[in-house]
């Protein structure tokens, strides 16, 4: 970012400079490198807002204990290879089997979002610390192939199959690498924005495989084309609310009062609720669909989702 | 002015023409400070665009709606919860006893129903235990693990599921127990208990070893 504003006064310094010293082609090149410089900066700082192109790994331990690993997983099943970071809590270790969320991101985003904009460890080992949440295995992984390609961790037609990889996959991978719960009742999904609609539309998916997801800010409905036509059917949940059995899951849906979209989406999915789907509710007065508010939900929200989770087990 | 109004975002781009305009009139005067000039002026010209161009996007997408959110100020306090004493907390003795709750009668069962502690239970006072509610079968095993709170009743012909709705608020106030996630067990009432039960509640035969943790108060915000 430094570097950037360096270039962008240079760059100003350069026209000013040397304006007159040059003729048409030169001062197209000021202008043309100015503008660049200008847009490079601007891009720097999204960047450093979203994570959608980290640059620099996270830290592997914690002073409290725990430990973040960058981890590769093969996807046999959805044919996608993409990276991971799992957490583990202090208290892990072989032998006993603890239970898991997915935490997924937004779009535009990486898991360096959740790690570095919401710090996402210090978070947990807060919440474990304070025995308000169980120690707990939470996954990070990457949801698309392509930074700039939004999948809302769906199967696109023709695309990256990314709902195979987040639940065949990575449950896959994580029960052969590391003790864990392997049962429904020990997983859980979690998400900010788009990752918010990803927990959501997964949970209602395969209730089979997760008893509990957790939305901050999400929507109703995923806002991309699949190419199937089930962003208007089966993978939005506001139609699978009003036209399929809910399933017995529970859902803690969050959102800040002022963001608009989030929170009138938010409402519709609490209000479509009914038995056996239990619906938590959680709002904050403003924030908009900030990383602000995001951080303000992480722990009740963690603390929310493993007291509807599986204990560990011996 | 508001932060997504169009107010603003005319004003940032009238200042952006103001300035441009500036720096294009004034480019060839300033005499000795003329570098200096013109390098202010493509600065604030520079800035002024990044600016209405933030606003713009910020107005479509509406990541900051307000000031406020734009400070990081969500204004809305993050609370502890507490776990609150059961009033049977001192008195309840280790292992088992006999529960002889306000409500006891309209539930019409066959005698008071026995509650178990997990044995860490008077050592950990700052958290709630999961529940195992049994409905006593004849020849039926119970399946405790000893973390939970165990609730054995004995329902007789007259014992309905609707009148034992008023249960978990009973043991609530008499032990410090979770109110969601309970395992309930013993056929066709345990059953009819599950399902008139709000939802989240209670699970039917759900495995003790699937119990949420002993947990201490969460963290909450307000719902809506």
């Amino acid at each position: 970012m430094i570097i950037g504003l360096v270039a962008v006064v240079l760059t100003a310094v350069a026209i000013a400079l040397g304006w007159n010293r040059v003729r048409a082609v030169g001062r197209s090149g000021l202008i043309v490198a100015c503008v660049l410089s200008v847009a490079a900066t601007v891009a720097v700082q999204v960047n450093s807002l979203t994570q959608a192109f980290p640059t620099v790994g996270a830290s592997l331990t914690s002073s409290e204990g725990s430990r973040l690993l960058d981890v590769t997983v093969p996807g046999p099943a959805s044919r996608l290879t993409l990276s991971m970071y799992v957490y583990l809590p202090a208290a892990y270790r072989s032998g006993v089997r603890l239970p898991v969320i997915e935490a997924l991101h937004g779009y535009p985003g990486t898991p360096e979002t959740w790690l570095r904009k919401l710090r996402v460890q210090s978070y947990l080992d807060k919440e474990i610390a304070a025995g308000r949440m169980a120690p707990t295995v939470v996954l990070f992984p990457y949801q698309t192939p392509d930074r700039l390609l939004d999948t809302e961790c769906t199967n696109l037609r023709g695309g990256p199959q990314t709902e195979t990889f987040l639940t065949v996959d990575v449950p896959a991978f994580v029960r052969a690498h590391y003790s864990v719960r392997t049962d429904r009742d020990g997983w859980g999904l979690t998400g900010y924005s788009a990752g918010a609609f990803c927990a959501t539309n997964l949970a209602l998916r395969h209730p089979g495989q997760y008893a509990a997801a957790a939305s901050l800010s999400g929507y109703a409905s995923p806002g991309i084309t699949i190419g199937d036509g089930t962003e208007n059917t089966t993978n939005n949940p506001g139609w699978r609310l009003r036209h399929l059995p809910q399933p017995a899951i529970a859902l803690w849906l969050g959102w800040a009062d002022d963001d608009r979209g989030a929170a009138r989406d938010s409402r519709r999915l609490a209000a479509e609720a009914h038995a056996p789907l239990a619906v938590t509710t959680a709002v904050v007065a403003h924030g908009g669909h900030s990383s602000a508010v995001w951080r303000q939900m992480e722990a009740p929200s963690f603390d929310w989702l493993s007291a509807h989770l599986a204990r560990p087990a011996s | 002015m508001s932060l997504t109004g169009r107010p603003l975002i005319l004003l940032a781009a009238f200042t952006a023409v103001v300035i441009g305009a500036a720096t294009v009139r004034f480019w060839s005067r300033g005499g000795r400070f003329r570098a200096l000039s013109r390098t202010a002026g493509v600065l604030l010209l520079e800035a002024s665009l990044v600016i209405t161009a933030g606003l713009a996007v910020n107005r479509h997408e509406e990541f900051y709606p307000s000031w406020q959110a734009l400070r990081g100020d969500t204004g809305t306090e993050t609370v502890t919860d507490r776990v609150h004493a059961g009033l049977l907390d001192v008195h309840a003795r280790d292992g088992s006893f006999t529960w002889r709750p306000p409500g006891l009668r309209a539930w019409n069962l066959a005698r008071p129903p026995t509650v178990t502690l997990p044995a860490d239970y008077h050592d950990r006072t700052d958290v709630t235990f999961p529940v195992m509610l049994e409905f006593a079968t004849q020849g039926a095993a119970s399946h405790r693990t000893g973390e939970e709170v165990t609730v054995t009743l004995s329902p007789t012909a007259t014992t309905s599921a609707t009148a034992l709705l008023s249960l978990p608020a009973e043991l609530a106030r008499d032990l410090r127990v979770s109110t969601v996630g309970w395992s309930v067990e013993g056929g066709p009432l345990a059953a009819a208990f599950v399902a008139a039960a709000p939802p989240g509640t209670a699970a039917l035969d759900r495995p003790a070893n699937t119990l949420p943790p002993a947990l201490a108060a969460p963290l909450t915000l307000p719902a809506s």
